[in-house]
């Protein structure tokens, strides 16, 4: 009887490359055999195991990093801090619209408050909102957004030349989380209380 | 790296590593931009396999790229590119995973389940497996889990893993036997 194979001939086994004398030695030794076919297992499981696949514009944006990091000599900030901010770049889009069509059509009395987009915030875009993991006041944040945006006027959308806001209601109920929506919030008080010249 | 420049120029996508790895150590950004468009993704798996969590893999996937361009000067052309950002890759995972110590993968639904899958069971179940699998392979000692990662994620030769580990072909089979055979202990037969 020859010799049982050694872990590395095992691993040349299941890469089938062992010579044909030592894969005999398996066909007649019980432990060979079943130690190949716990390996042969393994192997398959492990191969079959991928990892998650990122979401599509993470690809693209990594490369912009590491562009802008060698640019910099590798002073730009690393991925997770972008991330983190990056939900202001829209929001600061957002906002100065808002601000621009507060400031041109501004309400002149109360009454004529023109409401703007529709009232209705989908029960998918609210449903996330109640169960906020982070303990915030989170609701309220985003009612009063609600409130705030309804308030400001429509007419400057058109009377601007502006293409249509995307309903601020379900990106800041979808998006944002709870400090974001009070930043949101100032953001927007900021144009209602603004004096009209 | 600053000093030697953001060079523009015509840089061929199709052309080989070696050809960009020339262009990029004399200073051309679009060379190795190519560079890192070819081989992110690879990158990225590498390092996601260490550490289990997309932003920690985001985070070392760029440090692996940076380090790369600044060592690009230094690099010696014999290499296969592959092999020496995969070098680069383990060695900054290693850094992070021995500062940081093991994490639980968080159980991300949306990415894991696959919502196509006719039995939502199954296909949670799979996924959990896969997390357990995922777990296991990052809890092996370090040797064990770059050859078995290599060898079978990445498809380089034992020879390769043993250039990057800094060990012989024969280690690295045997750390690669003895991965397998820890897996098995700690994961038992698939349900």
């Amino acid at each position: 009887m020859t010799p049982c194979l050694t872990p590395a001939e095992f691993v040349d086994l299941a890469e089938g490359v062992l010579p044909a004398a030592r894969v005999a030695h398996v066909a007649g030794c019980v432990d060979c055999r079943g130690t190949a076919a716990d390996l042969a297992a393994t192997m398959a499981e492990v191969t079959a195991v991928d990892v998650p696949e990122p979401a599509p514009f993470f690809w693209a944006a990594l490369n912009r990093r590491v562009r802008a990091a060698i640019d910099d000599d590798g002073a730009a900030p690393p991925w997770r801090t972008w991330r983190r901010w990056r939900w202001m770049a829209p929001l600061a889009g957002v906002a100065t619209a808002l601000v621009v069509v507060a400031v041109t059509t501004g309400p002149t009395a109360p009454g004529e408050i023109a409401v703007a987009g529709p009232t209705a915030v989908p029960a998918e875009a609210t449903a996330p909102v109640a169960a906020a993991p982070d303990g915030v006041d989170r609701d309220d944040a985003l009612a009063l957004v609600l409130d705030l945006a309804d308030a400001l006027p429509e007419a400057g959308e058109t009377t601007l030349g502006l293409a249509p806001l995307p309903d601020l209601g379900e990106v800041a109920a979808a998006t944002l989380a709870a400090d974001e929506l009070r930043a949101l919030e100032d953001l927007l008080r900021t144009a209602v209380d603004r004096p009209t010249s | 790296m600053a000093e030697r420049g953001v060079t523009a120029g015509a840089v061929d996508p199709a052309a080989d590593d070696a050809v960009l790895v020339a262009a990029a150590a004399a200073g051309s950004a679009e060379a190795f931009d190519v560079l890192v468009t070819r081989h992110r993704r690879a990158v990225y798996q590498l390092c996601y396999r260490y550490v289990r969590h997309h932003d920690d893999a985001a985070d070392l996937t760029q440090d692996t790229f940076v380090r790369a361009w600044r060592a690009l000067p230094t690099f010696r052309r014999e290499a296969r590119f592959t092999t020496w950002i995969y070098r680069i890759a383990v060695n900054v995972s290693l850094n992070k995973v021995s500062a940081r110590g093991p994490v639980a993968e968080p159980i991300d639904a949306e990415t894991l389940v696959d919502h196509t899958a006719p039995r939502p069971g199954d296909a949670l179940a799979d996924a959990e497996r896969a997390a357990a699998v995922r777990a296991a392979v990052a809890a092996l000692p370090p040797r064990q889990r770059a050859a078995l990662i290599l060898r079978t994620y990445h498809d380089l030769s034992h020879q390769e893993i043993a250039d990057i580990v800094g060990t012989s072909v024969g280690a690295v089979k045997a750390n690669v036997f003895h991965a397998l055979a820890n897996l098995r202990k700690r994961l038992g037969a698939r349900p």
